[in-house]
Parts: C-alpha cells; structure tokens; sequence
C-alpha cells in the first residue's frame, strides 16, 4: 500500500511510532493517570477498611442521618453496578467488531479490529472489578468459585465472563504473534521480551495459514458468545420478579443492542484519537470512520425503538408497580437525569449520526467523535436509570433517593483511570494496528 | 478440517466440563444437606471444573499452533492466572478489612 502518514514515514514505521517513540505528552498523560489511579486506590482502601457506610448505597434503616433522612437510600447496587454493566456493553462489541470483519472479510476495517479486540481485554477486568467493589466482603470471591451454584445467574455471569475473557486472549495473542516477531527483528534493544512471546514463530507460509483458519473458527465462536453474555448480564435482572421494572422478555436483546451500540461508540472513539494523535488519516481513512459512524447509527436506531417500546409497554397498561418506576423516573427527583440523557445523551448524537444520510459532505469525523463521547456517557446514565430507580421502590414502599458519595465516585472514577494505563500499557508494547493491513 | 491434536484438547476440556456439570446435578439430585464433594473435600468442584473446562475448550486453538511445551505453558498459565487474580483478591481484601 503507497501511503506516508504526517511524519513521512514508511506505513510500517507510522504504525510502530506508537512503540517506538514517546513524547512529552505520553510521559504528562501517563503520569496524571498514575496520580488519578493512587487516588482511586486510596479511595477503595477507605471502603475496605471503613466499609460500605462510606458509600450512598447503605440502607435507610441505619444510614447515619447527616444527609438528612430523604437523602438517605437504599440502593444497594448503585454506581458499581451501573459502572458493571457499562463495561461490559463496551467489552462486548469490541471482539465482536474485530470477529466480524474477519468473518464477513471486511478488510476496510481491518484497521481498527486490533483496537477493538484490546478494548474487550481491557473492559472485562473493570466490569470484574466493579462487581468486587460492591461486594462488602470481596474477600469472600472465591467463594463462587468453590460453592458456586449454576441456579445462580451470578455464576452465568462468572461463566460468560470468563469464557469471553479467555476467548479474547486467544484470539488477541493469535492476532498479535506475527506482529510480536516483526518487532523482535525491528527493535533488537527489547527482543529477548518480543522473542520469548513470539513464542518459536516461523512466519512460513502455512504457518499464517494455520493461524487464519484458527482465528476464523474462534471468530465464528465469539459472535455467539458475545450475545449470550449480555443476555446473561441482563437476566440478572430480567429474572427478577421481586423488582419493579426489571422482570421483562425485551430485557436480553435490550442489553445485547445497548452494548453493541455503546462498543461501536468506543470503538469510533479510539479510532478518531488514534489518527488524530499519530495523523494515521492515511491509515484510518473518512471512509473507515464513515463506515463504523454508520454501523453506530443502525444500532442507535434499534436500541431506541427497543426503549421506546418499553416504556410505552410500562405507561400504557395504567396503574402498576412498574408504571410507578416508570413515574418515578420521569417526573421524580432523578427527572433532570433521565430527560437531560434523553435528549442531550441520545437526541443530539441521533441527529449527528443521522444528517450523512442526507448527503456524504454531512458526515463530520470531529462532530462524530463527540457523538460517540456523548453516546458512552448517556449509555453510562441509562444503565443506572436501569438499575437505580427500581432498587429504590420496591413493590411494598419507596425508599429515598440514592446519591453517591465522593468516595464512591472515585472507585467507580477508578475503573476508567485503570483501563487507560492498561491500553496505554499495550499501546507502548504492541503496535494497535495490525501489521497486516500495510503489507497488504 | 480439525487436526488430531486440536480434537483431542477439544474432547479433554469438554469431558472437563461434563464432570463440573455432572457433578452439579449428581451433588444436586442427593436429598443429603451437602453434597458428596463439598462433604467429603470442603469444595463443590463443579464451577471449578466447569470454569477450566472453558478454558480448555478455548485453548484448543492454541494446540493446533505452538509447540507442546509452548502449548502447556499457555494452559497451566490460564488456568493458574485465573485462580491467582482471585487469590490476589482476596489476599489483599482480607488483610484490609477489619
């Protein structure tokens, strides 16, 4: 491919900048990271060692009354939990982008299937950890994996997650190895790392063969899987009939959609800060951002009929406990959120997605990538609309309001200071463009 | 078509996660108050097997690809990496909370 990035470089060289050179800026980045990440940790050490009455979800019945007696709620799942269903909608997509484009050989896109797949193997471990953070004991884990029972869906949970966790390193590692060894030859200052890793790779021709017919299996395999783990996520509520709101057939593919448009957006995202940081417009082409913008809007327009025909199932069968949730939610004290996500969080980038329909020159990288921004946002905001309210009027009575503490919010802050070192991390090690798409 | 090696992970780690299941529904059907594993080991073994079935399963794609030695390596590293991230949870938990 003839192509020269804004550095004047060999396509190659461009792609491997990102290990091969750090600026300033990396070092500023990393370090303010770092900073945010000690305050996180601090913040969980609080929680550990304090408990979870430093958090707003205690109960109402022995809540200290400081905040005053309406303020005091119980939720007991709150942020962490909104914060785990976020994390995996944003793992979700990401292999399945990458699976998909292998599947469907939609070699375009090739160029962001690497930043897709480290997504995945970055979120799942914050989605992970949110679960612990909610946990008053997390030192009693283990025991799901000792007394797990499969009646629980937490240990579907558990199995989906780690069946997706573990198909991704697979997949990722085998994705990854031919690169890891033209790094080893490129950079000699670090091969004992790349060559250890690389693990005895030939690079023959029937080997890549070998490697390609693997990858198309696996890939076939992590489509399915993607879905069944945000339908699993999602009975864990939909299960349950003790919860207004919650006990619902829509709840599984609602999941499943949210995820995927809420992984597409992130995936944009990733895409428009890549080219923009190391100008790989070259690389990454209007075309291709063009492309994933479209794939965004379709999924933007299901995931909002599938909310539209929720709610007009809540309102229009009249007096229930789900229409008082549903009440609660529009004109209660969290109204300012859910009608701001509505129109600010899903309108705006709608509308944004939907104008290249009526003409290419419409389409706007820049106004895209803050569309994508706006979207992970507002999808954060409708999980805890999902989780919140419902856990806030249960069949009998209503229990307050739920506000998080600072404290709170820094763990749940944490997740994504934690996943950004960790991207950055592989960034700094890998190239995040497969090699791949420059030799052709 | 699948090779001989890949088809032998590939039965190995579903037979794995039979025996998790089997032993789920074996220890479940029993009217006694704690299952046969769980009484007489202290652990219910089914998730346990059931998880490193999966892993199994998911690796097969390895067999076909790296060496023998590199292909135990990777497995012993899942399976093992898996446990110690909730033993370096708990660990770390357990001596911070009161």
């Amino acid at each position: 491919m003839d192509m020269k990035s804004g550095y004047n470089l060999t396509p190659e060289d461009s792609i491997l900048q990102s290990v091969t050179r750090t600026g300033t800026a990396f070092y500023v980045f990393v370090c303010a990271l770092l900073v945010l990440t000690g305050e996180f940790l601090y913040a969980w050490y609080t929680q550990l060692t304090t408990g979870l009455v430093v958090t707003g979800m205690r109960s109402i019945y022995n809540a200290p009354n400081y905040m005053g007696p309406y303020i005091a709620g119980g939720a007991p799942w709150g942020i962490y939990i909104t914060n785990f269903i976020f994390w995996i909608g944003i793992s979700h997509a990401g292999i399945a982008i990458s699976a998909s484009v292998r599947l469907m050989d939609l070699k375009k896109y090739k160029v962001v299937a690497r930043m897709a797949e480290v997504l995945t193997l970055v979120a799942l471990p914050m989605a992970g950890l949110s679960i612990v953070f909610d946990q008053g004991r997390p030192d009693r884990i283990i025991n799901l994996l000792i007394y797990g029972r499969f009646q629980s869906p937490m240990l579907w949970d558990l199995t989906a997650i780690t069946t997706y966790f573990m198909g991704t390193i697979v997949y990722l590692y085998l994705s990854l190895r031919g690169d890891i060894d033209e790094l080893a030859r490129k950079l000699p200052g670090r091969e004992w790392f790349y060559k250890r890793l690389a693990m005895n790779y030939e690079g023959t021709e029937s080997e890549k063969e070998r490697h390609n017919r693997t990858l198309w299996w696996l890939a076939l395999a992590i489509v399915p899987i993607m879905v069944t783990v945000h339908s699993v996520v999602s009975f864990v509520f939909g299960l349950m009939i003790a919860r207004s709101s919650w006990y619902s057939t829509i709840f599984a593919i609602y999941f499943v959609v949210g995820a995927i448009v809420s992984g597409v957006a992130a995936v944009y995202s990733l895409a428009w800060i890549f080219r923009w940081t190391y100008k790989w417009e070259s690389l990454i082409t209007d075309e291709v951002l063009k492309g994933v913008s479209w794939a965004l809007r379709n999924v933007l327009i299901i995931y909002i009929y599938l909310w539209i025909a929720e709610e007009l199932t809540t309102r229009y069968m009249g007096a229930s406990d789900d229409l008082r949730v549903s009440n609660y939610l529009w004109f209660g004290p969290y109204a300012p959120i859910f009608w701001t996500m509505a129109i600010v969080g899903f309108g705006i980038p709608a509308i944004i997605l939907l104008k290249p329909i009526f003409g290419k020159r419409h389409f706007n990288p820049r106004l895209t990538f803050a569309a994508s921004i706006i979207l992970n946002v507002a999808l954060w905001v409708k999980r805890f609309t999902i989780v919140v309210p419902s856990l806030l009027n249960p069949p009998l009575y209503q229990t307050g309001v739920y506000i998080p503490t600072p404290t709170e919010v820094s763990i749940m802050l944490g997740t994504f200071w934690l996943a950004a070192l960790l991207y950055v991390a592989f960034v700094k090690l890998f190239p995040i463009i497969d090699l791949d798409v420059v030799k052709g | 078509m699948v090779n001989k090696s890949t088809a032998a992970v590939l039965i190995l780690g579903f037979l794995i996660l039979l025996s998790g299941l089997s032993l789920w529904v074996l220890g479940d059907q029993t009217n006694s108050v704690v299952s046969l594993p769980l009484a007489s080991t202290g652990i219910l073994w089914a998730p346990l097997l059931w998880i490193c079935g999966i892993i199994v399963l998911l690796s097969a794609a390895f067999a076909n690809i790296l060496r023998a030695k590199y292909y135990l390596l990777w497995l012993v590293s899942l399976i093992v990496g898996y446990i110690v991230i909730f033993g370096i949870i708990v660990a770390i938990t357990a001596s911070l909370i009161p």
